[in-house]
C-alpha cells in the first residue's frame, strides 16, 4: 500500500462456498480522498463484499487491507446501513455521541475530546439546531444524515455505506450526495456507497466499482451506461 | 424535573414506602426496634420487596435490550415458566427420594436458575432464526404454556401437601417467614448480579442501534447476548425461587422508567429501573398486606393487576395494534 492507499483488496474471493465464489480474483484499492461507487445487481455480492471487509462474513482467500497500524476494524472502518432503526429516548447528540463508543472506556464516559468531536460533526453537517431532538421525530433524510455524522464520529479513514439512500426522495438523496461529495472532497475520508444509482455515480463520485460476472472491477461512467442501459 | 431531581425524588419515595412496609400490615407497628415483628417479618419482607422488586425490573430490562423487544419480559417469555419448573421438578422429584421442600431450597434455587436460563437460551436461539418480534412473542407464549403443562403433569401426579406448598409458592409473596441471615443467601447474587449489569451499560447502548451496527463499532454482541442471559436467568431464577413466579413487574417497570426520564441510554435507565423496581415491588406488597384487615393477597394478584394495564398502554403506545 503507497501511503494514500486507506483500503486494499489483494486477490481476494468472497463469498460463502469455496467452489462458488460470488466475487472472484479482487484486485483493487482505495485511497484518501475517493468517493467511490460500488455498482451491481441485486445479489452480485455487494452487501457480502462490505460485510467481509467488516470481518463479519470470512473471505475465501486473498487479503484485505485497511487503514495502517491498527488491526481493530471498528477504529479504521465506520459503516451506514439503509435500514432506519427504531429507538425511543435517543436525541440526536446521543446517536453521534454512539459513534465515540470505539474509543471511550467500559461505562462509556465521554471525555472533552469524544464531547469537541461530537460537537464537529453537529456543526460540520448543521445539525446543531436539531441536537436535542429525539431520533424518532426525524425525516428520513434527517436520519440518514445524522447517522453519517454518527459514522464520522468513530474517526475512522474508511466509510461504507450500504445503499445510503435506498428510501429517501430526490430532494433527500440529493442533499445525502451533496454531502457525501464534500466530505470525500475536504481529502480526508475515502467513502465507498453500495449503489443503483447510475446518476450519483456518473455525477458525484471519483470512482466506479462495477460487479459484473464475478468480477469487480474499476469502470468509467461511459462502460457504465453501457453495461446497465445497454 | 432533572434527571438528578427526578432520581432523588424516587429515593425519596423509596425512603417513605419503606417505613410504610415496616409499620402497615394486619397489625400497626410502631417503629419500635425493640419489637419482634418488626425484625422478624416487617423488615425481611420489605428488604425482599426492595431487593427483588429491583432484580426482576432489571432482569426484564436486560431482555428488551438483547431481544430489542418491548414486550420481552421474565413472565412474557416463558422464563418464570422455566424456573416454575425447575422448582417444580425440585418439590416433586426430591421428595420422592426422600428430601424435603423446606431444608433444599439451596437446590431449588439451582434449579430454577437451570430453568430460567434454559429457556432464556431456547428464545434467543431461536430468534435467531426469527425476524419478527411478534412472532418470537407467540412462539415465547407457547414455551411457557408448554412448561406449563410438564409443570401440571408434575403437579397431577406429586404428593398432596406438596402440591399445596407448590400451589402457595406459585401465587407468589415477598413475605417469606425467613430469618435475614437465610435470606442473604437469596439477595447476595442478586445483588451481585445489578452490581455487575451496570458494567454493561455501553454495550447494551450499542445493542440498542441493532446487532449490526454494534458489532461495526467492535462489540462481540454473542458474548453479551449470552452474558445478559446468564445475568437474566440467575436474577429470574433466584428471585422465582424465593418469591415465586413474579408477573409483569419484569415487563412493565423498564417501560415506566424510559417513559419518567424520556431517555433509552442504560447510563440512565439502569439506575431508574433499579429503583423503580423496588418502588413498584414495594407498592405491591404494601397492597398485598391489606393493611388494617387479616390475610394477604397473593402478590401476583397484585402485580397483575397494576402491570396488565400497563403493558395494554405499552401496546397502544407503540402503536403495535
Amino acid at each position: 500500500m503507497n501511503k494514500t492507499t486507506t483500503l486494499s483488496l489483494s486477490n481476494l474471493y468472497i463469498g460463502y462456498t469455496k467452489e462458488n465464489p460470488l466475487i472472484e480474483s479482487i484486485n483493487i484499492e482505495a485511497n484518501q480522498g475517493d468517493l467511490i461507487a460500488l455498482m451491481g445487481l441485486n445479489g452480485s455480492g455487494k452487501t457480502t463484499l462490505f460485510k467481509t471487509i467488516l470481518g463479519e462474513t470470512p473471505s475465501i482467500r486473498g487479503e484485505i487491507e485497511v487503514g495502517n497500524s491498527s488491526h481493530e476494524i471498528h477504529k479504521n472502518i465506520s459503516v451506514v446501513f439503509t435500514e432506519r432503526i427504531d429507538i425511543y429516548g435517543f436525541t440526536v447528540a446521543d446517536m453521534i455521541a454512539q459513534g465515540r463508543a470505539a474509543h471511550t472506556n467500559i461505562f462509556g464516559k465521554l471525555t472533552n475530546h469524544d464531547k469537541e468531536v461530537i460537537q464537529e460533526q453537529l456543526t460540520a453537517l448543521s445539525l446543531e439546531e436539531i441536537a436535542t431532538q429525539q431520533i424518532n421525530s426525524l425525516s428520513d433524510g434527517q436520519f440518514q444524515k445524522v447517522m453519517i455524522a454518527r459514522a464520522l464520529a468513530q474517526e475512522t479513514q474508511v466509510l461504507l455505506l450500504d445503499e445510503p439512500t435506498a428510501f429517501l426522495d430526490v430532494k433527500n438523496k440529493r442533499m445525502i450526495h451533496d454531502l457525501l461529495h464534500s466530505l470525500a472532497s475536504s481529502g480526508n475520508k475515502t467513502i465507498l456507497a453500495s449503489t443503483h444509482d447510475v446518476l450519483f455515480c456518473n455525477s458525484y463520485c471519483s470512482k466506479s466499482w462495477v460487479i459484473d460476472n464475478k468480477r469487480l472491477k474499476e469502470k468509467n461512467p461511459k462502460e457504465i451506461t453501457e453495461l446497465f442501459f445497454d | 424535573m432533572t434527571l438528578t431531581k427526578k432520581f432523588i425524588a424516587l429515593l425519596f419515595t423509596l425512603g417513605v414506602l419503606s417505613f410504610l412496609g415496616i409499620v402497615l400490615g394486619s397489625v400497626l407497628v410502631p417503629l419500635d426496634w425493640s419489637n419482634e415483628l418488626i425484625f422478624k417479618l416487617r423488615i425481611p419482607r420489605t428488604l425482599t420487596a426492595i431487593i427483588c422488586g429491583a432484580g426482576i425490573s432489571i432482569a426484564g430490562l436486560l431482555m428488551q435490550t438483547i431481544f430489542r423487544n418491548p414486550l420481552a419480559g421474565p413472565s412474557v417469555l416463558g422464563i418464570s415458566s422455566g424456573s416454575t419448573l425447575g422448582v417444580a421438578i425440585g418439590v416433586f422429584t426430591m421428595q420422592s427420594i426422600g428430601v424435603t421442600w423446606l431444608n433444599e431450597k439451596f437446590s431449588l434455587s439451582i434449579l430454577a436458575v437451570l430453568g430460567a436460563m434454559l429457556v432464556t437460551a431456547f428464545i434467543l436461539g431461536v430468534s435467531r432464526f426469527v425476524k419478527k418480534s411478534n412472532t418470537l412473542l407467540i412462539i415465547g407464549l407457547m414455551m411457557g404454556y408448554f412448561v406449563s403443562s410438564v409443570v401440571n403433569i408434575f403437579s397431577f401426579y406429586g404428593d398432596k401437601t406438596n402440591l399445596q406448598s407448590f400451589v402457595y409458592w406459585g401465587l407468589g409473596s415477598f413475605n417469606k417467614e425467613i430469618e435475614l441471615d437465610t435470606l442473604s443467601i437469596y439477595y447476595i447474587p442478586i445483588i451481585l448480579i445489578i452490581i455487575l449489569v451496570f458494567f454493561l451499560q455501553k454495550p447494551l447502548d450499542m445493542l440498542l442501534m441493532g446487532e449490526k451496527y454494534a458489532r461495526s463499532l467492535g462489540l462481540n454482541v454473542s458474548k453479551i447476548r449470552w452474558i445478559s442471559i446468564l445475568f437474566a436467568g440467575v436474577l429470574v431464577g433466584v428471585i422465582t425461587a424465593l418469591c415465586g413466579p413474579i408477573a409483569f413487574l419484569g415487563i412493565a417497570v423498564p417501560h415506566l422508567a424510559r417513559n419518567f426520564i424520556h431517555k433509552s441510554s442504560h447510563k440512565w435507565v439502569i439506575p431508574f429501573t433499579l429503583v423503580m423496581g423496588s418502588v413498584l415491588g414495594l407498592i405491591c406488597d404494601i397492597i398485598a398486606r391489606l393493611p388494617g384487615m387479616d390475610g394477604n393477597l397473593p402478590l401476583n394478584a397484585v402485580t397483575s393487576f397494576i402491570g396488565a394495564p400497563i403493558v395494554v398502554w405499552i401496546v397502544f403506545k407503540n402503536k403495535m395494534v
